[in-house]
């Protein structure tokens, strides 16, 4: 469209026909305005020109536009225009505040409100700076919200030199300014938060991933700390991931339970919560900040959300700069970024725990397929030598050979056999991640477990703990049971007698999402902490029984069931085994 | 003694269960493929009391191939299926089509030699169940064929 309109215009000219349109275009263009709307992407030269465009249209002697800083509460003079400014002068700094003395622009900036001062003899808030000075007027840039940016300040050697109609002007110039400043914060954060996309789609590990949402949310927001809590399903807690700041010695150490201070409630209610004074608010725990409450001056944290499940907390905070200084507020516009940031995040997460899981299937797949075509040849051959053993035996023995023979005949035997036992294994491993989904009333396939067990191992007791509501989940009967037998007679293993087994059911809710929670514990010598990362891994035993596929069984069986399974227990003091499950809604009674 | 046919394409293996059987005064013959047990059970003269065939050989159905030409041939010839690991579903689908039974032959700590020399007895012993009721109920026929051929009076 316009430049179809320019190529028009073109066409006129080279008639020369002189039309009124033409006219009006010409003048446009002549504008400042419209100068200064070119420049509108270079916000320092464009408020340079603003400040030389009012000094012109007000008739003023000099003027400047100072900006708010508010990590210290005061007025910062940025650009200066007119004759007699020295470089001490065009650096002041004022508080801003409503007590008299400390310049005008500093009262505008304090109250929001333009001022004209006729007579600066006469002005309780005047601050004298240049000794011609007799009138000032002084307009706020004013921000979203009523948010004070910055003030246009202009001055007149005349008394008396600024009315309303200067003031309009002014008005005008000033929005601008707020407008352009305003713009390039935007700007910044739009070019933040693409960057950090791209991030966040090509970073492949997590933890740099996290590391980069803490610090690109404390640059935007210019905060203290930025700490990312993520819930933690098997503890139930929210626990630190990743932080920029005060908290950064205590990530993977700081942690809070769901509900428990200003942290847990986000996640817990799935809402924001931006405060201002700390100190105030009930809900604030600040368990592991080293800060005073009267230190801080503004926190703010939203949940970081899956499609279905608060993941987490991503929260900010911002430090007093010094005792008076006043609150430095988030903003509106601040909980919009924040929240956008843990949208993608929570996006990341989300995308990382499904790309985890599919590979941990598609691996357990690849190994099953290649087991199962193994496991078959094997299988075979050793049938085979099973009977010609056998067969080699009995012709031996017929010719009264000596005992030595005998023996190495009846080790090789066992060996097949032992052969035999690793391929049972192996088959189990396959069968145990194709599942059979059907709705399983988990409180009765758990129940049932250990009373059968506690009937079979007498000498150790038993304690089941569970939620009067029966727990469901979508899962299949056989695998699951064999997944949790397995886990109480790994623990029936370890234990002696008079041991103790306690097996936990419970449901627990976060929003959107129920999930059964398992927890088995017993009284056992536990995991020894430099085994902890294996013993989930397939072909790793310290039992001298199969090839270990034990617990790589159990995990497998839960992976396919969509949950997640830790041992969380300490050496010393027992084993500790929790799996949680998505659980649905219960079925009616005989149903299943 | 019954006359024996082994099909399994491992060579060793038709030699040990032959060895095997044989102890048990078994004639047994062996076969190293679908296409040759076929071809011995059609023209075995007369028919194998019982046939010994792996399921997985040429195809994953082999074993069902050998099973129909075998009872084809007799009906009331015998068939045991041998399965590796991962071939219990083809196996089952046999004993619905008339296999006599199946035997894995990867059972940990179990002799599953004796255990097949076992089922050929027992299989043997039911060939010779059949066989009696077939010869009783032909028996039988004759009879009614007679009393038919008979006029009333």
């Amino acid at each position: 469209m316009q430049q179809n309109y320019g190529s028009e215009r073109r066409e006129w000219r080279r008639k020369g026909v002189a039309t009124q349109t033409e006219m009006k275009e010409k003048s446009i263009e002549d504008s400042r305005l419209y100068q200064l709307w070119t420049a509108i992407t270079d916000t320092d030269a464009l408020l340079k020109a603003i400040l030389e465009e009012s000094l012109d249209v007000v008739n003023a002697t000099r003027g400047t536009i100072s900006l708010v800083d508010y990590r210290t509460g005061e007025l910062v003079t940025k650009f200066v225009a007119g004759a007699g400014w020295t470089e001490e002068r065009a650096e002041l700094r004022f508080k801003i505040t409503h007590e008299p003395g400390n310049s005008i622009s500093s009262y505008v900036a304090y109250s929001g409100v333009p001022y004209i001062c006729l007579d600066v003899t006469k002005d309780p808030y005047y601050y004298p700076l240049f000794p011609d000075t007799r009138s000032e007027l002084a307009v706020p840039l004013m921000g979203r919200g009523g948010r004070v940016l910055g003030v246009l300040n202009v001055e007149s050697e005349k008394v008396n030199a600024f009315g309303t109609n200067e003031l309009k002007v002014l008005s005008v110039l000033a929005s601008i300014a707020a407008f352009a400043l305003s713009l390039a914060t935007y700007q910044t954060r739009e070019k933040a938060l693409i960057e950090l996309g791209k991030e966040l789609a090509a970073t492949p590990d997590i933890d740099t991933l996290l590391e980069r949402v803490t610090e690109v949310a404390s640059r935007l927001l210019d905060a203290d700390d930025c700490s990312l809590f993520l819930l933690d399903k098997s503890i139930n807690r929210l626990v630190l991931r990743a932080s920029r700041g005060l908290l950064r010695s205590m990530v993977g150490k700081a942690t809070y339970r769901l509900g428990e201070g200003l942290t847990g409630w986000v996640a817990l209610n799935n809402k924001p919560a931006r405060i201002n004074g700390v100190v105030n608010d009930p809900r604030w725990k600040g368990l592991y900040l080293e800060l005073k409450p009267e230190e801080i001056s503004a926190f703010m944290a939203v949940p970081v959300r899956g499609r279905n499940e608060v993941m987490g907390v991503l929260r900010v905070l911002r430090k007093k700069a010094h005792p008076s200084a006043p609150y430095y507020l988030f903003s509106e516009e601040d909980e919009e970024l924040l929240f956008t940031l843990a949208n993608q995040l929570g996006a990341a997460l989300e995308r990382e725990e499904l790309q985890r899981r599919l590979f941990t299937m598609q691996h357990i797949a690849t190994i099953g397929e290649l087991a199962a075509r193994t496991a078959h040849m094997i299988g075979n051959k050793v049938f085979a030598m099973k009977g010609a053993l056998k067969e080699l035996g009995l012709q031996l023995n017929n010719l009264n050979i000596s005992e030595s023979i005998q023996r190495l005949l009846g080790s090789a035997e066992r060996a097949l056999y032992e052969i035999e036992t690793l391929l049972q294994d192996l088959r189990d491993f396959v069968k145990a991640t194709q599942l059979n989904l059907q709705p399983v009333c988990l409180s009765d396939l758990v129940k049932e477990l250990v009373q059968d067990y506690a009937q079979e191992f007498p000498q150790i007791s038993f304690e089941l703990q569970m939620d009067e509501q029966p727990i469901w989940v979508k899962g299949d009967e056989d695998k699951l049971r064999s997944a949790i037998g397995e886990l109480i007679e790994n623990s029936v293993h370890f234990l002696k007698e008079g041991g103790k087994i306690t097996v936990r059911l419970t449901k627990s809710t976060w929003v959107g999402q129920k999930h059964a929670r398992l927890i088995i514990r017993d009284t056992g010598p536990g995991i020894p902490e430099k085994i902890k990362e294996q013993i989930f891994q397939p072909f790793f035993t310290t039992r001298a029984k199969g090839m270990g596929l034990g617990l790589a069984i159990v995990k497998g069986i839960v992976d396919a069931h969509g949950g997640t399974i830790e041992e969380r227990g300490r050496e010393g003091e027992g084993a500790l085994f929790i799996i949680t499950l998505p659980a649905i809604e219960p079925m009616q009674g005989g149903e299943n | 003694m019954g006359r024996i046919l082994v099909v399994d394409d491992e060579e060793l293996v038709r030699e040990v269960i032959k060895l095997r059987l044989e102890r048990d005064g078994h004639q047994v013959d062996t076969a190293a493929s679908e296409a040759e047990a076929i071809e011995k059970i059609r023209t075995a003269n007369p028919p194998y009391d019982v046939v010994i065939t792996d399921m997985v050989m040429e195809s994953e159905n082999s074993g069902l191939e050998v099973l129909k030409a075998a009872l084809l041939r007799d009906v009331l010839t015998e068939v045991i299926i041998l399965t590796a690991y991962g071939s219990i579903a083809n196996a089952v689908e046999c004993l619905k089509r008339g296999a006599y039974d199946y035997l894995e032959k990867n059972i940990p700590g179990v002799d599953v030699y004796d255990l097949l020399a076992l089922k050929v007895e027992r299989a043997m012993e039911h060939r010779a169940e059949s066989l009696g009721l077939l010869k009783r109920l032909q028996t039988y026929q004759q009879t009614v064929a007679v009393q038919q051929d008979e006029p009333l009076d």
